[in-house]
């Protein structure tokens, strides 16, 4: 490729992994690029590092980066506890920890702070995607935030995509966003491009200025005015 | 002094030899009262006066105020298992005095506190009031440590009674009080008080005494659980993390002290391992399997509710072939159960702990020479077979005091298992995580941190080829899983075989394991006497081989016994041999207390005849 080599002579090359497996533009792949970028340019040694993760999306993706490093894809929100028993036993290794908003969050809570207690020596990193990935589309805890009415599956690092994808599907099934019920809130990241994009075409959006609750009763009260009260009840 | 005898007692005591060295003496205390100094000093004056000896500490799980009772079985043929009755009961507990009298063997002796007016109701036992409180008023303790040595009045009458040397009790107080002097002299000069009073004032009436033998020289006195921890030393463990829970709660504790003798860097005054105290049993084996993966030796402790909890770990750590050891100290369950009584209810759970197809490595140490072996060789097997190995043992023999034969020592190096190195990866040009090279089933792994380029595999529980690749192919996992089977029959030869003792034309056979040991021995000598020849095959590891099966097709019928209801072992047994298992006969019991050999003797000669 043409890379040049760095201090202790590997190319970025030997610092890749495999394959992704994960969804196309998914910004955990970002982060894995990231790190190889990094252990290249600060010359680390990859016999050096362990990778260690959790379950999920996230804990996935320390098979797609360094692989001349020792790695270990866990149990659900353990993670902590195998850093911990790691880094005690061999103080010269360098760890990388690789969790998810619902391995960390969720499952994970307890291990995640007790390691933050003992002061465990690892790069830990949060991949939060507000999503449960593998078992396709259920809201992890920290992922809450990034509601959307009505459909409940959201990216908060790619509110752009999600947005215009959103326009077209209606604009493609013929629906009017005047008439028919749509409501978009999304309080992450890029607010102010999702605004953008929505408004363009005419969808009611809110950012953070309104509650998950008051979205949610805006688009109870979208419906009324649509099917009227009562209808579903017929 | 007052004497209360009365005529009936008069009539069994004439006819009555002397009673030496053969008898058991019941001190009933509330708990948290101090007593465990009293008794263990009891236990050890006597054990140094080479009589065989043996204890055992029924508590409640409370913090204190309930009834405890501790036993001291005397026994000049070495006999150590439970014995149901006892003869000299030390009533020190105003709550349970008259059904612990009740209990008392006919011509047994009480002594209470004489401030207690309590009502003689037996006239078949003799009772002799102390001076409790009188004597623990005149010491010179201070008042707020005074409640604390007033058991020290029921050492001196015992000594004085029984004829314990009063030398050897100072010795055991030095020893227990590792030589402070205040807390030996305090103690010791009540004893000596309370044995004078009794030399001046008690006229002894029973026949019990304990006479100098010389069947315990050379040999140690020590508590299973300070056995495996040291074992554990000399296997070299480097981790251990734990979450508390009785009764292993004094293995950590016990592994921490030698630890820190043993294992600190006398150059930098630094600690060469380290004991995690985790925030509950998933992050401590999740530690463990941590430091495993990492090529340390590490452990952890705990009990059956633990255990559960670590149920998702030892699935992954079986798959993903990850060396470490649990010692699983068992008390009684389910959930929290009877926590401070003994148990073997944890057979099944242990051996098919995980999720999917798991089977896992158990060593069952009988006594504290085998806790002590096994504490290391359980490091051996665990990186050998690359592959979780619990250590079941019980309450019984992790919290009691045991007599024992000294260790010996490693007869063999570490094994540290299939372990490539730099320049081994250099000479083969790469290897196969999980391939079978050698027809063991076991594959060669490399450890984090080997500086090679191509040391590196990638740990997971998802299915995965002999490259440690990443698999859904349906060949790859069931080649794996019949790989993973290879080895469990490698392990099979591995662990410790059985101890057989097979007796040339008897008919009925008995199996046991663990703590059982100790009445399985006294039963089978009762059976004989009975007329009953039985031979006894002692089982010390899962899995079972076919020494086992050999032994059970040789008898006409063999019964299992163990402490626990559902007859665990028995279940295995007929499982993994189903050609002999008609041929077996559980025998199981569990109440909390250690099995005794009476229950067992008659439960074994009922059965009998009933055939």
């Amino acid at each position: 490729m043409g890379n040049r080599l760095n201090l202790i002579g590997l190319d970025r090359n030997d610092y890749k992994g495999n394959k992704s497996t994960l969804c196309l533009g998914c910004g955990h792949n970002s982060i894995a690029n990231q790190i190889i970028q990094v252990a290249y340019e600060l010359s680390i040694n990859p016999h050096r590092v362990v990778k260690l993760s959790g379950i999920g999306c996230s804990s996935k993706s320390p098979a797609y980066f360094l692989n001349r490093s020792h790695g270990f894809n866990g149990l659900h929100g353990r993670m902590p506890a195998l850093a911990t028993g790691v880094t005690t036993v061999n103080r010269d290794l360098l760890a990388i920890g690789v969790s998810g908003d619902g391995d960390t969050g969720s499952i994970g809570l307890g291990q995640f702070k007790h390691m933050i207690r003992r002061n465990v020596p690892v790069v830990y990193i949060v991949e939060n995607n507000g999503v449960y990935g593998l078992t396709k589309g259920i809201l992890s805890k920290p992922g809450v935030r990034g509601l959307f009415v009505c459909h409940n599956i959201t990216n908060n690092t790619q509110v752009d995509v999600l947005a215009m994808g959103i326009v077209r599907a209606l604009r493609e099934l013929g629906i009017d966003p005047a008439t028919f019920p749509v409501v978009v809130r999304e309080a992450g990241v890029n607010d102010a491009q999702a605004r953008e994009i929505f408004t363009a075409a005419g969808v009611e959006y809110y950012g953070d200025e309104i509650t998950m609750t008051e979205a949610a009763a805006r688009m109870v009260a979208r419906m009324r005015e649509a099917y009227g009260a009562g209808e579903r009840g017929r | 002094m007052d004497k209360v005898q009365s005529s009936s007692l008069e009539a069994l005591l004439s006819e009555r030899e002397p009673i030496v060295n053969d008898f058991q003496i019941m001190i009933a205390t509330v708990n948290g009262s101090g007593s465990q100094t009293a008794n263990t000093a009891l236990l050890r004056s006597i054990f140094r006066m080479g009589v065989p000896v043996s204890g055992k500490n029924i508590f409640p799980s409370n913090i204190q105020g309930l009834p405890t009772w501790f036993t001291i079985r005397v026994n000049k043929d070495g006999y150590i298992a439970r014995r149901e009755d006892y003869q000299i009961l030390v009533a020190m507990n105003q709550e349970t005095i008259y059904e612990d009298i009740q209990n008392l063997a006919p011509g047994g002796v009480c002594l209470f506190p004489e401030e207690w007016r309590i009502r003689q109701s037996r006239d078949d036992i003799v009772y002799y009031p102390m001076p409790v409180q009188r004597l623990t008023d005149a010491s010179d303790v201070p008042a707020n440590l005074k409640p604390y040595v007033a058991n020290m009045v029921y050492v001196g009458v015992l000594a004085t009674l029984l004829g314990i040397e009063l030398d050897e009790i100072a010795f055991s107080l030095d020893f227990h009080f590792g030589g402070k002097a205040k807390p030996i002299n305090m103690n010791l000069g009540l004893v000596r008080a309370a044995a004078e009073w009794a030399l001046d004032n008690l006229a002894k009436q029973d026949p019990y005494k304990i006479e100098r033998m010389n069947k315990t020289q050379g040999m140690l006195l020590l508590d299973g659980n300070s056995a495996g921890a040291l074992g554990a030393v000399f296997g070299g463990v480097t981790l251990a993390a734990w979450y508390p829970i009785t009764p292993s709660t004094s293995l950590i504790d016990a592994l921490r002290e030698y630890l820190q003798d043993l294992r600190t860097d006398p150059e930098t005054g630094k600690a060469t391992y380290a004991v995690l105290q985790a925030e509950d049993e998933i992050g401590a084996i999740g530690m463990v399997i941590g430091a495993g993966w990492a090529g340390a030796r590490a452990m952890t402790a705990t009990s059956g509710p633990g255990l559960s909890l670590m149920t998702e770990f030892a699935g992954l750590a079986y798959y993903a072939e990850i060396p470490a050891v649990i010692w699983d100290v068992q008390r009684m369950g389910p959930a929290t159960g009877l926590p401070t009584r003994t148990s073997q209810g944890d057979v099944l759970k242990a051996y098919f702990l995980g999720h999917g197809d798991t089977k896992h490595v158990v060593l069952l140490p009988s006594n504290v020479a085998e806790a002590f072996e096994f504490g290391w060789k359980a490091f051996d097997l665990a990186e050998r077979l690359q592959t979780l190995v619990f250590v079941l043992s019980d309450l019984d023999l992790g919290m009691n005091l045991w007599m024992s034969k000294p260790f010996e020592y490693p007869d063999q190096p570490m094994d540290r298992g299939k372990v490539l190195t730099a320049e081994d990866l250099e000479r083969l040009g790469g290897f196969a995580r999980y391939k079978d090279v050698d027809g063991d089933g076991i594959g060669y792994r490399t450890l984090p941190g080997t500086d090679h380029p191509l040391a590196a595999y990638f740990t997971r529980g998802t299915g995965h080829d002999e490259y440690a690749r990443y698999s859904e192919r349906a060949d790859d996992w069931a080649n794996n899983m019949v790989r993973l089977n290879r080895k469990f029959e490698t392990a099979r030869k591995l662990v410790p075989p059985p101890v057989v003792d097979q007796v040339e034309g008897a008919r009925v056979g008995i199996i046991a394991y663990g703590t059982t040991d100790a009445c399985v021995v006294e039963s089978r000598d009762q059976l004989r006497e009975r007329g009953l020849e039985t031979s006894y095959l002692r089982l010390r590891a899962l899995p079972l081989n076919h020494v086992t099966r050999d032994f059970i097709a040789a008898h006409d019928r063999v019964y299992v016994v163990e402490n626990n209801t559902d007859g665990q072992m028995a279940m295995l047994l007929r499982m993994e041999f189903p050609e002999v298992a008609t041929r077996l006969i559980s025998l199981a019991y569990s109440d909390g207390w250690p099995l005794a050999p009476r229950w067992m003797t008659s439960a074994i000669l009922e059965k009998e005849q009933e055939l």
